[in-house]
């Protein structure tokens, strides 16, 4: 497959796709916890129809190599502090739901924690 | 045996050695493979840095530019929205042509017409609540709303506007239309206050609120301040006279609240008849409420049916005045039993007549007058028809009470009356609070607040005040354009979703007789405003 851009051309392509997606997905954390903060003034589909291509065009560019990555304690620290996040965001989403808002954030955050650590050693075991 | 316990010793003492010695080499190793892998990472994470480094030193600068550019892009999408949410004044126009083909802003649709078409478009409200929401930005404060409509209205009806204050079905109303208020251009008036008598001074809104014994018609949120009750005494009262459907009652009460209440459906509407009882503090929040459930008989039967009772107990309530709702209902109250002394109602309709299957037997009604007005008689009934004896000045005077379906009105003098009502089956009603016994009666604001009649003369005759924002729609060949203003904050409106529902009122439309008065409308314009943090 010919690919669209190599070197520091893919890298920053690259480097576009992650920032315009952590972008989106903060700008659409901000619109689900306060409505209409963001889609007020930006739609956000626009956002995320740039996202899409910046993320065709990276995988259509070179990758740059793949290099083994020690797992630290911080990764296991950052994976709880993601977990926690995300069964607090979902609590406060289904907060009208009484005690079956906390069955499913519990369940969610735990399977957020579950998820990462198993491709975390999934990464380990290729390796 | 000497020998033997020395050897054993020694050996003892090497194995020690030995173990001591074993331990010390695993701890070291152990110590030199930490050191190795700490090493390693040092020298791997260097390296990396120093491939990261070399690798951005090789990068063209134009990358480099665009890299810088790339993260510009949230930082400038943070910027923008932070100016727009906080610190920018903003207006948020919303059109609704009502007369657009394919228009989905009213409903429920069955109540609006197809389009009618001609120089002007347009659809007609057929029914008496439709609907419509309009978007509001966090932190929005106020609503102007301009409406093209027609007058096609019955004589003394009118057009509000409602918008949602409340979770629950609520709404607040502005009046957009109302003929009966084109008087007041011949009103002198300061801020929204219109001095109808023309014997009282003109008054501002912060003025009015300390004025005492007045009149004051609103329909906007108008609230005259409670009054503090000296001879309220926590002691039982009954009230054993019987009152058809619906009624409001204000009471004065210190602690804890015990109301027992009897009620009995009279069935001449099919339907459930419950009877709703809710306690409502001076600023309308809920403080406790109970349901007395239908009698079991939902079709049409005019019997008698069996007395039920409901009792409603709350406790601590703060001394002060309070409000009792009792909800429509197809049926009377046949006894309300309540620990005050303190006990009014807005408007009675006294029932203790044998069309309502119960005895014949006269109630004696206590109010107090606060200036000249009337008091509005209204019987359904030819049973309801008769001399009511009255008693004012130290006189006894007799009303001829002579028609049905008519309200009868009876010019009062300020000060107490007394009405000894022998046949009932009558309704009043007025700028006046009605008890059944001189004890009972309290005035509980220090102003009587009533909603605005839609009958200019009746106010000019029984009301010291109007206070309202009605502004006068203007013509716009042979329609009319209306405007109102709701604050968002100050009426409290419900906004959820970042939606306000408001609703079009047009009462006429919900009486058969008057189905063919459908109101046309062109189309609505609104305006939301939210001012920025430096406009606060």
């Amino acid at each position: 497959m010919k690919l669209l851009f190599k070197g520091h051309n893919a890298s920053l392509v690259n480097h576009l796709f992650q920032t315009l997606l952590v972008t989106y997905l903060i700008l659409l954390l901000i619109e689900q916890i306060w409505a209409g903060v963001v889609s007020v003034y930006l739609n956000l589909n626009y956002l995320l129809v740039a996202v899409i291509i910046a993320g065709i065009l990276d995988v259509l560019s070179e990758q740059p190599e793949r290099k083994k990555e020690i797992v630290k304690k911080m990764d296991y620290v950052f994976i709880l502090i993601l977990g926690i996040l995300g069964f607090i965001i979902i609590k406060y989403k289904t907060a009208t739901l009484g005690w079956l808002s906390w069955l499913i954030s519990i369940i969610a955050g735990t399977l957020i924690v579950l998820l990462s650590l198993l491709v975390l050693e999934e990464e380990d075991e290729v390796e | 045996m000497n020998v033997k316990t020395d050897d054993w010793n020694e050996e003892f003492k090497q194995w020690k050695e030995q173990r001591d010695r074993e331990r010390q080499s695993s701890l070291i190793e152990k110590a030199e493979e930490t050191v190795e892998e700490s090493i390693k990472n040092a020298i791997g994470e260097a390296k990396e840095i120093e491939e990261k480094t070399y690798y951005y030193l090789k990068e063209p600068k134009r990358i480099r530019v665009l890299r810088i550019i790339t993260l510009l892009i949230p930082i400038m999408i943070i910027i923008y929205l932070f100016y727009f949410n906080v610190i920018a004044t903003q207006e948020f126009n919303y059109f609704y042509d009502i007369g657009s083909k394919g228009e989905k802003y009213l409903a429920p649709a069955f109540r609006i017409s197809d389009l009618v078409e001609g120089n002007i478009n347009y659809r007609n409200l057929t029914g008496h609540l439709v609907y419509f929401d309009v978007p509001i930005v966090r932190g929005s404060e106020n609503i102007n709303v301009l409406i093209k409509f027609k007058d096609n209205f019955p004589e003394k009806y009118s057009l509000s506007l409602g918008a949602k204050d409340k979770e629950e079905w609520h709404y607040g109303y502005h009046v957009i239309y109302n003929p009966a208020l084109d008087g007041l251009l011949n009103i002198n008036k300061q801020d929204k206050v219109y001095a109808v008598n023309p014997n009282v001074a003109i008054l501002t809104l912060e003025e009015l609120k300390y004025e005492r014994n007045i009149i004051v018609a609103s329909d906007s949120q108008y609230k005259s301040l409670p009054n503090r009750i000296l001879d309220y005494k926590q002691e039982e009262t009954i009230i054993n006279n019987s009152l058809r459907g619906g009624h409001i009652a204000y009471i004065y009460i210190s602690g804890d609240l015990n109301l027992n209440v009897k009620k009995q459906d009279i069935n001449w509407y099919e339907g459930s008849d419950e009877l709703k009882i809710s306690v409502y503090d001076t600023e309308n929040n809920l403080i406790a409420n109970t349901t007395i459930a239908d009698d079991g008989i939902t079709n049409v039967s005019k019997n008698k049916t069996a007395i039920q009772e409901g009792a409603l107990q709350t406790k601590n309530l703060k001394e002060g005045v309070y409000k009792i709702e009792f909800s429509d209902f197809d049926g009377l109250i046949r006894e309300i039993k309540i620990n005050t002394n303190k006990i009014v109602f807005t408007k009675l309709f006294l029932a203790d007549n044998a069309i309502y299957n119960v005895e014949t037997k006269p109630s004696l009604v206590y109010i107090k007058n606060i200036r000249k007005g009337q008091l509005e008689m209204l019987t359904y009934h030819k049973e309801g028809i008769q001399n009511i004896s009255y008693f004012e000045h130290g006189k006894n005077q007799i009303f001829n009470f002579y028609q049905d379906d008519t309200p009868l009105y009876m010019n009062l003098s300020g000060g107490e009356h007394i009405f000894n009502i022998l046949e009932n089956d009558i309704i009043l009603s007025g700028t006046l609070y009605f008890s059944f016994s001189n004890e009972s009666y309290f005035e509980p604001f220090k102003q009587r607040v009533i909603p605005i009649k839609n009958d200019f003369d009746w106010l000019k005759d029984n009301v010291d005040y109007i206070v309202t924002s009605y502004k006068q729609p203007k013509q716009e060949d042979g329609w009319l354009v209306a405007e109102t203003e709701f604050d968002i904050n100050k009426e409290q409106l419900f906004v959820k979703d970042n939606k306000l529902s408001m609703v079009f009122n047009t009462p006429h439309l919900s009486q058969e007789e008057f189905s063919n008065y459908t109101i046309p409308v062109d189309w609505i314009k609104i305006t939301v405003y939210k001012p920025g943090v430096f406009e606060k």
